[in-house]
């Protein structure tokens, strides 16, 4: 992989953000944070070279799943969802079902539910979109 | 030492992690609580083997075959080593453990290393 790929995080919790921001850049990981949905969507359309989205999913006027949906009607980068609510997963909810099946479908979706340890986080993160160089 | 988290995965790995997830996906295998990844061909999984809320049917242990039957067929793979915290293998087969404990983190005691990320809110 090349060396400082761009990550595009989206989460309304700072803390959360600036963890992933510490972490990630600690393993040369280049990181974009945005509390703002619609801010990091734009931002994800603005930046043709970015490897990979982590997203929340509870935040406050769109979710998680939205802001998904919405990315992939315009690029097609792996994606790492973020949450503490595994609950959020559920085939009781028709959205997610259909997301499941149209969308997880093609492999490049993970899940990783807080609290994480680090190097979890960067096995999920490598898996998608490998290692940074040395 | 462990060998996955020492070794490159290869772009050829990194698709194999992506056919992994598509089978995963597809038995509707709740991903947030497994970590796999692929070195030269060599997988490994860890973590709990669980279908996500809502979905009626359980795995069963022969469905449990079935999955890593499939990514066993994989293109590329040489090997699969799968250590999972919920299901064992026995006599050939797969088996839920006996005591799950309901209460355990999410993420398995031996996936502990190196700190944890603190201080984060719902979301």
């Amino acid at each position: 992989m090349k060396k400082g790929m761009k990550i595009i995080s989206i989460d309304d919790e700072p803390s959360v953000l600036k963890c992933l921001e510490q972490v990630l850049r600690s393993h040369g990981y280049e990181l974009l944070v945005f509390s703002d949905a619609e801010k990091g969507l734009q931002a994800l359309r603005e930046h043709d070279d970015v490897g990979l989205a982590l997203l929340d999913i509870r935040m406050p006027k769109k979710n998680g799943f939205e802001i998904y949906k919405e990315l992939r009607t315009f690029k097609n980068i792996p994606v790492l969802f973020v949450t503490a609510y595994p609950a959020s997963f559920t085939a009781r909810s028709d959205d997610l079902v259909q997301i499941w099946k149209r969308e997880f479908a093609d492999g490049t979706t993970d899940i990783i539910y807080k609290p994480f340890d680090v190097s979890t986080l960067f096995e999920k993160v490598e898996a998608l979109v490998g290692p940074m160089e040395d | 030492m462990d060998l996955w988290k020492t070794e490159r995965m290869s772009q050829a790995d990194l698709e194999l992690n992506r056919e992994i997830r598509k089978i995963l996906i597809r038995h509707w295998i709740d991903l947030g609580r497994l970590s796999f990844r692929s070195v030269n061909g060599r997988v490994w999984i860890r973590g709990e083997l669980h279908r996500i809320a809502g979905v009626q049917e359980e795995l069963t242990p022969s469905l449990v075959d079935t999955i890593f039957s499939e990514m066993r067929r994989l293109r590329g793979i040489v090997s699969m080593n799968i250590e999972l915290n919920n299901w064992i293998q026995s006599q050939g087969g797969w088996k839920p453990m006996e005591s799950e404990d309901k209460t355990a983190p999410l993420i398995s005691p031996d996936q502990t290393q190196g700190p944890r990320v603190h201080d984060i809110g719902p979301g």
